[in-house]
């Protein structure tokens, strides 16, 4: 097995194409952390690497199509009698191929010869769904990371004696201080990460008001230590779409290009934010929630993803349930994949 | 089924594109045994062997093998990028049978159609008539019990022919070749029935 | 190889059916946009620097928009506004009372738009503050550009300036702006912003 996985790698990255490799990662290193040159960001980073995989994917797509047109079904049918052994190899050297690349996309967050950007925070608008009577309910859409803190301006201008004590509270009892000029740092717990919703409210009620347009949620970007953890979640996303890639293209006997396309449709959707979304009625409507039904069937693992100028949104919150369920339905397509209908031999 | 038998076609009917192609047809084949089945075009010699090697469907009928099987398609496809010994060691180890040594039964694969020369050559590189001997070198690889021969004769030159008929008097396998009439195939094996599309067909 | 079953074509033509229908929607984001995004955000700067260099305020403004869009940063964002609503109307750059009247509405009208979404709301609020009482008012005459001045600054002040620029000196300014008498706050606003002790030297 180990000279069909070799001739496997060989044949989805021949020599040339790992010159191309280290020169996009050496480019994509340059474009992300030069402090002139780049965007001087870890999620730009992680953006540039994800292309990698990509390539890869329908890269293995058009080797599978050229394996076909050259024989190895019929051959295999002749010679691998319980049939598993020909899409193990597949995958194993596929696998073998996707850890190298982010083994090998890790080395920049070890070893950068450019200064590492500097800790910051991205911010994101938050909606407040009702905010009378000093009492407000805050929307985050979706779950959050736990390290999240809600950034509230307060307008203490119609307080009769601002020097009195006011507390900001939620429904729990969790409250802190309000002072004047100052921002209320809020820290989510976990629970209120996970839910994407929360209530807070004045007490006493002095006619406190809540600046809505200025109110913000504070996540911290990961820094550069954590870029291994990503890249390592990234190819968890990765993985198990090319097991799937097999199961299309053996069981579901589709051509390796059509699979590899089917494929990123899959992961598209699997990698596309959960947003809250009006939907009007109509045909539009009606197709939307068509994918939206198709988005729900697949384990909610867009954290996976996270990557670009706003990963710290996305970074981490992927469940540990969520991503078990992502790989067994990649152990799922494996299966499928190594069970392809064969004539009964006696 | 019994370990003298290589073959056995029991009442076999083949069909293609929905059709009823030729049959029932009836065939054992002990082993070590060595026949041909004559035919001409359109006969369904074809697609007798793509249904023995599983291929293809049994729609009707029976079909019980000896395996290991070897088969010599009559248009071989290869990964034309490949060296001839890099194939056949790819073919080897997808079969792999850990008795055997690969490199050695690659080697004796090569020198049996005299193709030791070309073991660094990419196929592409090769001829039709080479080709054609790297076709029966896959097939003879890993000690087969039952070689299915599909116009093994095609493009090959005179010393080629005299390779496989070697072959195939030294295998132990049971071998079946089907070819149209004179093709040359009758010296390589005993003619043990014709294939036509109108009578039934008991060999 | 034999053609594909019809149920395997019909699975795979509704999956990559409704997928392509979600990118078109908007809704989904397809693998490989992020790193699209990256790149185009890396060529925006690139333009961006250039459209300040040239002083081309209107590209500068939509390339500034363009990053927020692409990144949510709004880093050039904010130096677009500053530079077109603050900057070219400065006295100093010698433009007539009209072009550079036109030049803060715009920059103001852009801020005033994207307010709800920018990261760092509190900057924006001292452009805002900024340009309305020393480039607008001073050309315009109307009171409500002086108030509007003055409350995007209390504003800031409220939130101490955010939380990247937090100053406890602009906690200070709030809770003293919050001991004077209402009918005197814009006086003390007013004084604040162009005393020794205004936000610019804090």
């Amino acid at each position: 097995m180990p000279y069909l996985i070799w001739a496997l790698m060989r044949d989805c990255m021949p020599r040339r194409w790992w010159f191309g490799f280290f020169a996009g990662l050496l480019l994509a290193t340059v474009l992300s952390f030069d402090t002139n040159l780049g965007a001087h960001s870890l999620g730009s980073y992680l953006a540039y690497v994800s292309v990698f995989p990509l390539v890869l994917l329908f890269r293995c797509g058009w080797v599978l199509q050229q394996r076909t047109s050259q024989g190895w079904p019929h051959q295999e049918k002749l010679r691998d009698s319980r049939g598993y052994k020909a899409p193990l190899v597949e995958f194993f050297g596929l696998s073998t191929l996707l850890l190298i690349i982010y083994v090998c996309a890790s080395i920049p967050c070890w070893w950068n010869p450019y200064p590492s950007p500097p800790a910051s925070a991205g911010y994101y608008p938050v909606t407040i769904h009702f905010g009378a009577n000093d009492y407000w309910l805050f929307d985050l859409h979706s779950p959050v990371p736990a390290s999240s803190t809600l950034l509230l301006t307060l307008d203490w201008s119609q307080v009769q004696n601002p020097e009195q004590d006011v507390w900001i509270q939620d429904p729990n009892g969790r409250k802190l201080q309000a002072i004047p000029g100052e921002l209320l740092r809020w820290p989510l717990s976990p629970a209120e990460a996970k839910e994407g919703k929360m209530a807070l409210h004045s007490l006493p009620k002095v006619g406190v008001e809540l600046r809505r347009p200025l109110t913000r949620l504070e996540i911290p970007r990961p820094g550069m230590q954590q870029g291994p953890h990503l890249l390592l979640l990234q190819f968890l996303f990765f993985w198990p779409l090319f097991a799937m890639l097999l199961a299309w293209h053996r069981r579901g006997k589709l051509s390796g290009t059509l699979s590899a396309w089917t494929c990123f449709a899959l992961g598209s959707l699997a990698a596309m934010p959960m947003q809250a979304t009006d939907l009007d009625s109509g045909p539009l409507a009606l197709l939307a929630r068509a994918v939206l039904l198709l988005k729900l069937a697949l384990p909610p693992v867009e954290g996976l993803l996270a990557a670009g100028a706003r990963m710290e949104r996305l970074a981490f919150t992927s469940a540990a349930t969520s991503i078990s369920g992502w790989l067994v339905l990649g152990a799922l397509s494996l299966w499928l994949a190594c069970k392809e209908k064969r004539p009964v031999q006696p | 089924m019994s370990t003298a038998t290589a073959l056995i076609l029991d009442n076999l009917v083949l069909h293609r594109g929905g059709k009823r192609l030729l049959g029932p047809l009836s065939l054992n084949l002990a082993a070590g045994q060595k026949g041909y089945l004559a035919g001409g075009n359109g006969a369904g010699k074809t697609t007798l062997m793509e249904t023995i090697c599983g291929f293809l469907p049994t729609v009707e009928g029976r079909i019980q093998t000896a395996t290991p099987l070897g088969y010599v398609p009559q248009e071989p496809l290869f990964p034309l990028h490949l060296h001839c010994q890099d194939y056949l060691t790819q073919l080897f180890h997808l079969g792999c049978n850990r008795s055997m040594n690969c490199t050695q039964a690659v080697q004796e694969a090569l020198h049996r159609f005299q193709l030791a020369a070309y073991g660094k050559h990419p196929i592409a590189r090769l001829s039709r008539g080479w080709r054609q001997r790297l076709n029966l070198a896959q097939a003879w690889l890993g000690n087969p019990q039952l070689l299915l021969l599909d116009e093994p004769q095609t493009a090959l030159d005179p010393e080629g022919m005299d390779c496989l008929q070697a072959a195939i008097q030294q295998t132990t396998a049971a071998v079946l070749i089907v070819a149209p009439e004179k093709s040359g195939c009758s010296k390589l094996a005993p003619l043990l029935g014709t294939l036509s599309v109108e009578a039934p067909c008991l060999i | 190889m034999n053609p594909p079953p019809l149920s395997a074509r019909i699975l795979a033509t509704t999956v990559g059916g409704l997928a392509l229908a979600g990118w078109m929607l908007g809704m989904t984001l397809p693998l490989g946009t992020r790193p699209w995004q990256g790149a185009q955000s890396w060529w925006n700067e690139r333009r961006f620097h250039q459209a300040a260099a040239d002083q081309d305020y209107p590209t500068l403004l939509a390339l500034g928009e363009r990053d927020l869009q692409l990144t949510g940063r709004g880093l050039l964002f904010d130096y677009a506004i500053y530079r077109v609503a603050y900057g070219a109307s400065a006295p100093s750059y010698a433009h007539l009372p009209a072009d550079a009247l036109s030049w803060a509405r715009l920059g103001l009208a852009t801020l005033e738009k994207h307010l709800p979404e920018v990261p760092n709301p509190w900057a924006g609020l001292q452009t805002q503050a900024y340009t309305l009482v020393e480039r607008v008012f001073p050309l315009s005459h109307r009171q409500q550009d002086l108030d509007a001045g003055l409350h995007a600054l209390a504003d800031r002040w409220a939130g101490s300036g955010g939380p990247t620029a937090s100053s406890p000196g602009l906690g200070a300014l709030y809770r003293s702006w919050l001991q004077v008498a209402p009918r005197q706050r814009p006086l003390f606003l007013l004084q604040k912003m162009q005393g020794p002790t205004s936000e610019q030297n804090l």
